[in-house]
């Protein structure tokens, strides 16, 4: 654009080779800010799914605070409400009731409250029944009441590894974060759609389907959940993002509101 | 729009040098601030990265002191000891009630987060939290306070960044009863090395001074807690986003424990309970006199003003010519005068003969036993004649005729200016009974003539003792 007026000399313009060492070093440039830039963007997903996770937990408690009870999970047929039966849940191992709760964000055909990768997060709940009276403790409005402090044994366990892990429970105390966990949160993370390590399967677990939209999901399959640091050395994937309710906040919140003991 | 010049010179101008230049000052320096953007959070998000997780680790201590009586019972509200290492027979994260100092002394770890039912939760520095506990409220299985309660002071100053400005503990009632410290980035000479084994979740060591800081200028170490009984330790706090000392504090107070535990309804029939079974108890002495059922008379009273409120032995039956004091515990001096052959009043007392003295009864009295007074009428004292029946005797609002009447204090009001503090961190207010007993409970003491006239009402801002008489028949009932 510079020199269009008649009378000057014409624009020699640049040569090739400047053009290519320019665009040569626009491109290393670009390069150097775009590989933080889509590592950022899956932190940026990590940490956004897990302030998720942290809402709905605190929503748990909340609900636990109001309604005496934690909710049930949803079921893809539940269009994201709990859903319960006369003495415990449809499902143990299900989502997030994100419509009970009263939780935004984006939800899928089935009312399913999605991950920032836009796979259903899981929300699974103790089953127990310390008095063996056939309710369950945690979901059942006023059993914990009933059940008494001393006597309450959620059984969600929560391992660092799946190996020599049972159906209810880890390898050892030392592989075991926390065995009694009234409830877990759980996302699959990046890659939730294929899962290579044995941890990862373990999350996994089986699959529900039955909704509106006739997806098949996975949902867990037993008492057991493994939660590690993440990694993506190959065999030994883990991008998981567990979260769970620790017993002793969830009975000191209740105490507080005048609920326990 | 622009004006072009029309200089000879302009005509050998070419300009791109300039336009790549500038683009590769903009490109360059876009890389670069995005570069140091994206590798760092600022200060202020990590604090607050922190604080949350602080947050959260104080929510679950506090659940855990309001439900520890559930599997321990009569001892309500005992904290956690810290988890001090990973090599011995338990697992990282855990409290490690075997190893938790000696009795009344602070002790410093990692948050027990297994023990919580926590996620080990790191800082955004990476570093698991810290905490460190009272020795007066700490749930040491050999190291466990001799007497816990809502009077219990904190062994903690949490002080600003300046080294100077307390935050919390500058009376008595204030200090915090535990802190937890999110360690910030290492500073010059902390070294966190994984040396100990077991540490799988948390990495590094259980090296205090490599994560705490010391600040020179104050004095203050947040990696040491002192080794004497009763000390108080000050903990610098660190300011949002600093450098030099980094490390972030938050803090429980006793108040904290007790607005939730006294939520409890349970916690107050408790310490009902608690007087019912003690009066039984004393009744119970008076039908153990040799010349039972027609010598009732009960023992004397313990002394207000005792050398340490936390030792049972302290609490004795001392003629001191009072007919009012505290609940005695052990019986020496009633015995001469009465021939009874027991040595105890409450350490006598079992679940046999009085069935509300529990085992948890029994554990609650040893956290609480400086709520409980007693008063006995000049009629039922040990060295009066055998008696069994009521000339000279107390009144409750002026009516009845009551051998002994055992009172407990309730918490103290600050409407009635009470203060419980007591040595060796503190000046004795616990020996003046006006801290504890409200109204004519209070200036009935000394009881000189066995006839005191004592006060029961509906608890208010300004009252709310409780109160449980023993009659001529050696009968509880609540007065």
């Amino acid at each position: 654009m510079l020199n269009t007026l008649p009378g000057h000399h014409a624009q020699a313009g640049f040569s090739l080779l400047e053009l290519a060492i320019v665009l040569l070093i626009v491109g290393l440039l670009m390069g150097g800010l775009i590989m933080p830039l889509s590592a950022r963007m899956d932190q940026q997903k990590i940490d956004t799914t897990r302030q998720q996770l942290e809402q709905i937990r605190q929503a748990l408690v909340g609900y636990a605070l109001a309604r005496d009870a934690l909710p049930c999970p949803a079921t893809p047929a539940s269009s994201g409400l709990a859903s319960a039966t006369a003495t415990g849940c449809t499902r143990q191992h299900g989502f997030v009731p994100a419509v009970t709760l009263g939780l935004p964000g984006a939800q899928n055909g089935d009312g399913l409250l999605l991950d920032a990768w836009g796979s259903p997060i899981r929300y699974s709940v103790t089953n127990s029944d310390a008095n063996g009276n056939g309710n369950w403790d945690f979901v059942r409005p006023g059993e914990m009441r009933t059940v008494t402090l001393a006597s309450l044994a959620p059984a969600l366990d929560i391992c660092t590894t799946t190996t020599g892990s049972s159906a209810t429970a880890c390898a050892s105390s030392a592989t075991t974060l926390t065995s009694n966990a009234p409830a877990v949160l759980l996302s699959l993370g990046k890659d939730w759609a294929t899962a290579t390590s044995a941890d990862q399967l373990e999350n996994l677990g089986a699959t529900v389907g039955g909704g509106p939209s006739g997806v098949n999901y996975p949902v867990a399959a037993d008492e057991v959940f493994v939660n590690r640091t993440l990694g993506a050395q190959a065999g030994n994937e883990f991008d998981d993002i567990v979260t769970w309710i620790s017993p002793t906040t969830l009975y000191g919140e209740l105490v507080s509101a005048g609920r326990l003991p | 729009m622009f004006t072009r010049s029309h200089t000879p010179y302009r005509a050998r101008q070419r300009g791109a040098a300039l336009l790549i230049m500038l683009l590769l000052l903009v490109l360059g320096g876009t890389v670069l601030f995005s570069r140091s953007l994206l590798s760092q959070l600022p200060g202020a998000a990590r604090a607050r990265a922190n604080a949350e997780l602080l947050a959260e680790a104080k929510e679950a201590l506090l659940g855990y002191a309001v439900t520890w009586d559930a599997t321990h019972p009569g001892e309500l509200g005992f904290l956690p000891c810290p988890d001090i290492d990973a090599t011995g027979i338990l697992n990282e994260g855990e409290a490690h009630e075997l190893l938790c100092g000696l009795q009344h002394r602070n002790v410093l770890g990692r948050l027990p987060w297994r023990t919580l039912g926590l996620d080990p939760g790191r800082t955004r520095g990476g570093e698991c939290l810290w905490y460190a506990v009272s020795g007066s409220w700490k749930a040491g299985a050999i190291a466990s306070p001799a007497l816990l309660n809502e009077d219990s002071s904190g062994q903690f100053r949490v002080m600003a960044a300046d080294g100077t400005t307390v935050i919390a503990g500058t009376s008595a009632a204030e200090r915090p009863v535990a802190v937890i410290i999110a360690p910030g980035p290492p500073l010059p000479g902390q070294v966190r090395l994984t040396l100990p084994a077991g540490v799988t979740q948390c990495g590094g060591s259980f090296t205090a001074a490599s994560y705490l800081d010391d600040d020179a200028a104050s004095g203050i170490n947040n990696a040491t807690v002192s080794l004497g009984a009763d000390a108080v330790d000050d903990v610098i706090a660190a300011d949002p986003g600093a450098t030099a000392i980094n490390d972030q504090v938050i803090f429980i107070t006793r108040a904290e424990i007790q607005d939730r535990l006294l939520r409890r309804a349970d916690v107050q029939a408790k310490l009902r309970s608690l007087t019912l079974a003690a009066a039984r108890c004393i009744a119970d002495y008076g039908k153990r006199n040799p010349g039972a059922p027609n010598d009732r008379r009960l023992p004397w009273p313990a002394p207000v003003d005792l050398v340490e409120y936390r030792t049972a032995a302290q609490y004795t039956d001392t003629p001191v010519g009072e007919l009012s004091g505290r609940v005695p515990n052990v019986a020496n001096d009633s015995n001469v005068q009465t021939g009874n052959l027991s040595l105890g009043v409450l350490t006598a007392c079992n679940s046999a003969t009085v069935p509300e003295w529990t085992p948890e009864m029994a554990v609650l009295w040893r956290n609480w036993k400086d709520h409980l007074f007693y008063a006995v009428a000049w009629d039922f004292r040990p060295d009066a004649p055998p008696a069994t029946t009521c000339t000279s005797c107390l009144t409750v609002n002026g009516a009845g005729a009551w051998a002994a009447v055992v009172m407990f204090s309730g918490t103290r009001l600050a409407a009635a200016g009470q203060v419980r503090d007591e040595p060796p961190m503190n000046t004795d207010t616990r020996g003046n009974i006006a801290n504890y007993l409200e109204g004519r409970n209070a200036t009935s003491h000394p009881n000189t003539a066995g006839t005191g006239n004592y006060e029961s009402a509906a608890a208010s801002a300004t009252f709310n003792d409780i109160l449980y008489c023993i009659d001529a028949n050696l009968s509880v009932t609540p007065c």
